[in-house]
């Protein structure tokens, strides 16, 4: 395999450890908690923008940037700054998405405000420099003195370190009562609260936790990018996410990596390696094409993705060898709700 | 005084599109979010079939075509079996979003993320009112927006498929065992917002001048204000909603910034979303429009 | 006609007292005062649109009060939300049996254990030791329970392909792992099969005897006659009258609104 091959490999895996990171944030939201959280590229760009201009200097007199902050942090402060960030943002947008809204109305709202989130930082140019955004961020162990081909193999590390954080904070949420709890208000609302939990408490839990992992995706995807823009993150790319979480199977951990390996990774990233036809960016034009067939044509015959949420098996006492670990729910891939 | 000019201008359009939206989702109860793809659709058909020409009532009828037929094909026909098998409303909501994304960049794939302008012809002719320009396209826009809105109220009062939309907007399994057929009156209702969703694009391409594969989607976002605020599934609230939008969307523009005009309107539909989604004028919620 | 306040009122577990209720124009309630005393299942009978529902999403929270007052223990609970309510020892069930689908029934009756402290989100993801043996002990109460109902086979099967009745009696233990002091029924019988009916009234009467206290609203007058004791009718907002069915039945007023025959 030649350096160049391994180089672009080991990119994809980057990649896909960043937008797995997202989609599994937003697999909470919607698959966990089922939340229509279609506003979920907020907490990417936000954790992006934090992360950015925490880590660059303030902009020089003169220049035609602008941006608030500036504060030359290290990079690992600059990176949690950014998911902390997205898990504040969570406050906000939980105003409108914890209200029990009807389904599509609360799509709606989200993806209005998806718009205005983009609209009006491109409008204000003083937050993040506008339209044309804030580049030029600088790379982690960037003094490392390695090749440009080395360096992936050091970021994909610190990659997979954040992939393994977000792993820890997603599957202990799910394996906990708070899981099953976040499943409950997916069914009823009255019912949870009828049992002596507020429904909306637990959905700004959900918020929260997904907000930081969308957070973390931002902030290590611009340190892998270095720039960061209105246009990185327009409406569309939450649908992108809902796609992989839909196809690749919500509710688990394993269909929404599995559903990350299929969208975006295998339509976006791995297909701009065919040949590309005629104008430019003609091709992206049918990539979305696809994607929206791809997300209808599931909707359709598998709407619970290639992994279906698993069932959680208990035992009865007699039938258990004894022990605390015993009473642990089996996790057995029978059919699914 | 501009602003008041400008604002019915832009209530005109939007409270074209905003009663076909609303009107459809109160026959269907499905919010069309590939309304913007439709829109744009019509633009797109309307150009290249009058070649170019502004005459803005063959403009009218090939736009109002394109969009009946777009607007059919995916409400009727494909949203239509999705709800016959039971997909629920976030699905739908899913099914509309691809739906338009689809379209948009259908329209882009076909044409190229170009900018098309018309070949202007036509802002020589214009009224001029306490020394502000309308061209005549925005007055006969005004013009026309009135009478689709007489129109509407004639059907929906008097005819007697007004009769059954306004019926199925209400309850429709009462309807239903009245002996309307559900599936005519929602075929109708999909071809009619269609329609309108064409001439309002038609006015939206030409008005403005130019128009990409992205124009319709943003336009939308705004009627879709205008028509929350009056109530989804109420066109006469559509109509207050169009002109209040309107009008506060170009004093935002001339007040804060041009780009806020858009931005004050989106923030509108979300307040409204959030705090009264029923609309202003409802009395109190209703089960549809409320409970998840 | 008894009045509310009066004798027994002292010893109540639950007082409503005053109660309104309008929506748009239309007055649901317009005066409800009874109490319910410890140890009794207590029915709420009355035609349709008498506000019998209304004032169990009053009592409940789920629905806000216009006027009046709602005492449990003596607290006053009229305010609270239905999480609050509900964290009083007040479980309630609901007409249209409201089961979680997607969970299977001992997650349902799993969600019915008050040891929230598993449900926060720093115990999610640290100290799991703290919340697994609790878990265990859950799960093992989950069990007898689904023994004493004869419901074990079905115990990993998701709720939501459960018939009328089963959901009925899924939602009723997952009410009794709440360990209530008191249970409100909505129509408890509705859409259930009179074998399924019946044990569940077997059960409701073993719950009374071990000392539960019940507030029924139902329809069907042979289970009220069968179970409840004292029953409270409305009738157009209003409570009409107090007492036992025996009482009931003599009451001209009542017989006239509701009993018949």
């Amino acid at each position: 395999m030649s350096a160049a091959t391994v180089y672009y490999l080991s990119g994809l895996a980057i990649l896909f450890g960043i937008n797995l990171i997202a989609i599994w944030g937003l697999d909470l939201h919607f698959g966990l908690a089922g939340i229509n959280s279609f506003a979920f590229i907020i907490f990417q760009a936000i954790g992006a923008y934090v992360t950015a201009v925490l880590s660059l200097a303030a902009p020089q007199a003169g220049s035609f940037e602008s941006y608030i902050l500036g504060t030359s942090w290290p990079w690992p402060v600059a990176l949690l700054c950014g998911a902390l960030a997205g898990a504040v943002l969570a406050v906000p947008v939980g105003l409108i998405a914890v209200r029990r809204l009807r389904g599509d109305y609360q799509a709606m709202a989200m993806l209005v405000l998806a718009l205005i989130a983009n609209s009006l930082i491109g409008a204000e140019t003083g937050w993040f420099n506008g339209p044309s955004g804030v580049e030029g961020i600088p790379a982690p162990f960037g003094n490392l003195n390695v090749s440009l081909y080395s360096y992936h193999w050091v970021f994909l590390a610190l990659t997979a370190v954040c992939c393994l954080v977000a792993w820890w904070i997603a599957r202990g949420i799910s394996r906990a009562p708070l899981g099953r709890a976040l499943r409950a208000v997916r069914d009823s609302d009255s019912a949870v609260a009828a049992l002596g939990r507020d429904p909306n408490t637990l959905r700004m839990t959900a918020l929260l936790a997904g907000g930081f992992l969308g957070g973390l995706s931002g902030g290590l995807l611009v340190e892998y990018v270095s720039a960061w823009s209105p246009a990185s993150w327009l409406y569309g790319e939450t649908f992108l996410f809902f796609t992989a979480v839909i196809v690749g199977g919500r509710g688990n951990l394993a269909g929404a990596a599995l559903g990350t390996l299929i969208v975006p990774i295998g339509i976006v990233e791995v297909t701009r390696q065919l040949p590309q036809f005629g104008y430019p960016g003609e091709f992206d034009s049918f990539q979305w094409i696809a994607i929206g067939a791809l997300l209808l044509a599931f909707l359709w015959f598998r709407p619970n993705g290639l992994i279906p949420e698993r069932r959680r098996i208990f035992r009865p006492p007699s039938e258990r060898p004894g022990g605390l670990l015993a009473s642990r729910p089996r996790i057995r891939r029978a059919q699914s709700p | 005084m501009s602003i008041i000019l400008f604002g019915a201008y832009s209530a005109a359009l939007l409270a074209i599109g905003a009663v076909g939206f609303t009107m459809q989702f109160g026959v269907t109860n499905v919010l069309n979010l590939a309304y913007g793809g439709i829109l744009t659709t019509s633009i797109f058909v309307e150009y290249y079939v009058t070649g170019h020409s502004t005459n803005l009532w063959l403009a009218m009828l090939v736009g109002a075509a394109a969009g009946a037929v777009v607007s059919f094909i995916v409400g009727f026909v494909i949203v239509g079996a999705f709800l016959r098998r039971g997909a629920g409303g976030f699905s739908i909501a899913m099914v509309t979003i691809g739906l338009g994304l689809m379209i948009q960049f259908t329209l882009e794939a076909i044409q190229g993320p170009f900018i098309y302008a018309y070949t202007s012809s036509n802002t020589t002719t214009a009224i001029s009112i306490s020394g502000v320009r309308l061209s005549s396209e925005q007055i006969t826009a005004i013009g026309v927006a009135v009478a689709v809105m007489v129109v509407i109220h004639i059907v929906l009062r008097m005819t007697k498929l007004g009769l059954w939309m306004r019926a199925t907007a209400d309850d429709a399994s009462l309807t239903r065992s009245c002996g309307v057929s559900p599936a005519r009156t929602r075929a109708f209702a999909w071809l009619v917002s269609g329609a309108m969703c064409g001439i309002c694009g038609v006015f939206l391409g030409i008005g403005v001048g130019t128009f990409s594969s992205t124009t319709g989607g943003d336009f939308f976002i705004t009627a879709a204000a205008a028509a929350v605020i009056g109530g989804v599934g109420k066109p006469y609230g559509a109509m207050i909603g169009a002109l209040m939008v309107g009008i506060v969307s170009q004093g935002s523009a001339a007040i804060i910034s041009p780009a806020y005009a858009a931005i004050s309107a989106w923030v509108i539909l979300v307040a409204v979303l959030m705090l009264r989604p029923q609309g202003i004028f409802s009395e109190f919620a209703s089960e549809r429009e409320l409970v998840a | 006609m008894s009045s509310a306040a009066g004798v027994g009122a002292a010893t109540a577990l639950l007082e409503v007292d005053g109660l309104v209720r309008h929506f748009g124009g239309v007055q649901a309630v317009a005066d409800a005062s009874f109490v319910v005393k410890p140890g009794t299942i207590t029915g709420l009978i009355g035609p349709n649109g008498a506000g019998k529902s209304t004032v169990i999403d009053m009592i409940s929270g789920r629905t806000r009060a216009d006027r009046g007052a709602v005492r449990f223990e003596g607290r006053d609970i009229t305010d609270h939300r239905a999480h609050q309510v509900s964290q009083r020892g007040i479980i309630r069930t609901f007409q249209t049996a409201n089961v979680f689908g997607r969970l299977t029934v001992v997650e349902n009756l799993l969600m019915g254990a008050t040891a929230w402290h598993g449900e926060r989100l720093s115990r999610a993801l640290w100290r799991r030791s703290c919340w697994s043996a609790t878990e265990a002990e859950l799960v093992e109460r989950a069990f007898s329970l689904l023994q004493r109902f004869s419901l074990e086979k079905l115990a990993n099967e998701y709720a939501g392909s459960l018939s009328g009745g089963q959901k009925r009696l899924v939602e009723v233990m997952r009410a009794l792992m709440a360990e209530p002091k008191m249970l409100l029924l909505d129509e408890p019988m509705a859409g259930v099969n009179p074998t399924l009916a019946l044990s569940i009234a077997e059960r409701l009467i073993e719950l009374r005897d071990q000392g539960m206290t019940m507030l029924m609203v139902e329809h069907e007058l042979r289970w009220v006659d069968k179970l409840c004791d004292p029953v409270v009718v409305m009738a157009r907002g209003r409570v009409l009258a107090e007492g036992s069915m025996e009482e009931l039945h003599e009451n001209q007023q009542v017989v006239d609104a509701y009993l018949g025959g």
